[in-house]
């Protein structure tokens, strides 16, 4: 008796810290990499041009060279 | 590394929003609401950058716009990061496209008019040849910083 059918593609677990990868038609892993970090920073003085490092800020403390 | 990421008018208008630029001093405008609807990730061959978006992915496998996120990411509190995509991995294959190189990802509104956040993906740039799939883990994108 032959069993006609295709067989349900089964992924590959995801490795652990992996962000994204890349899989073949068969569902092979191609290439793979980590996972994104996209931050946000509020420089004073890149906010307010080339005298806003300083102006002093009450209660803030202005960094040394 | 991180990076810096936020679209430069969504960067005004957050500052704006808190900051005394209004009349005597009052904070300014407020944010505009972004449309009540899932935001979408979206994805570029060519680099973002805060002015302007990459060239966006386009042929068969990809909608133009974006993809929808799965559901709700946790919330940020007392200044915690967001990650995404919550809580699916998100996949697009290329049937076609026009380059199958992936550089950038942008996270816009559902209408995909107003885009927020961006960057390029993490090892950068991706090669996803014709019939492969390239697939976003869940929570594999991690924003915040203020």
């Amino acid at each position: 008796m032959h069993l006609l059918g295709v067989a349900k593609l089964v992924l590959p677990p995801w490795e652990p810290d992996q962000g994204w990868r890349v899989l073949d038609p068969d569902g092979h892993v191609v290439s793979a990499g980590p996972k994104t970090i996209i931050y946000a920073t509020i420089v004073f003085g890149q906010l307010y041009g080339t005298d806003g490092d300083s102006v002093p800020l009450i209660g803030m403390k202005q960094e040394q060279p | 590394m991180p990076q810096v990421v936020i679209d430069a008018s969504r960067s005004s208008a957050m500052l704006n929003a808190n900051l005394p630029v209004g009349t005597s001093g009052n904070p300014g405008t407020q944010l505009a609401a972004l449309t009540a609807s899932p935001m979408k990730l979206k994805i570029t061959s060519t680099a973002s950058s805060n002015t302007a978006s990459g060239t966006e992915v386009s042929g068969t496998g990809y909608t133009a716009g974006g993809t929808v996120v799965p559901g709700a990411s946790t919330s940020s509190t007392a200044g915690s990061n967001v990650t995404l995509p919550n809580t699916a991995a998100i996949s697009w294959t290329n049937g076609g496209w026009a380059s199958s190189t992936v550089q950038s990802l942008e996270l816009q509104d559902n209408n995909a008019t107003t885009r927020v956040w961006y960057g390029n993906w993490n090892g950068a740039p991706i090669t996803v040849s014709n019939g492969n799939t390239f697939q976003v883990a869940a929570n594999a994108v991690t924003a915040g910083g203020f």
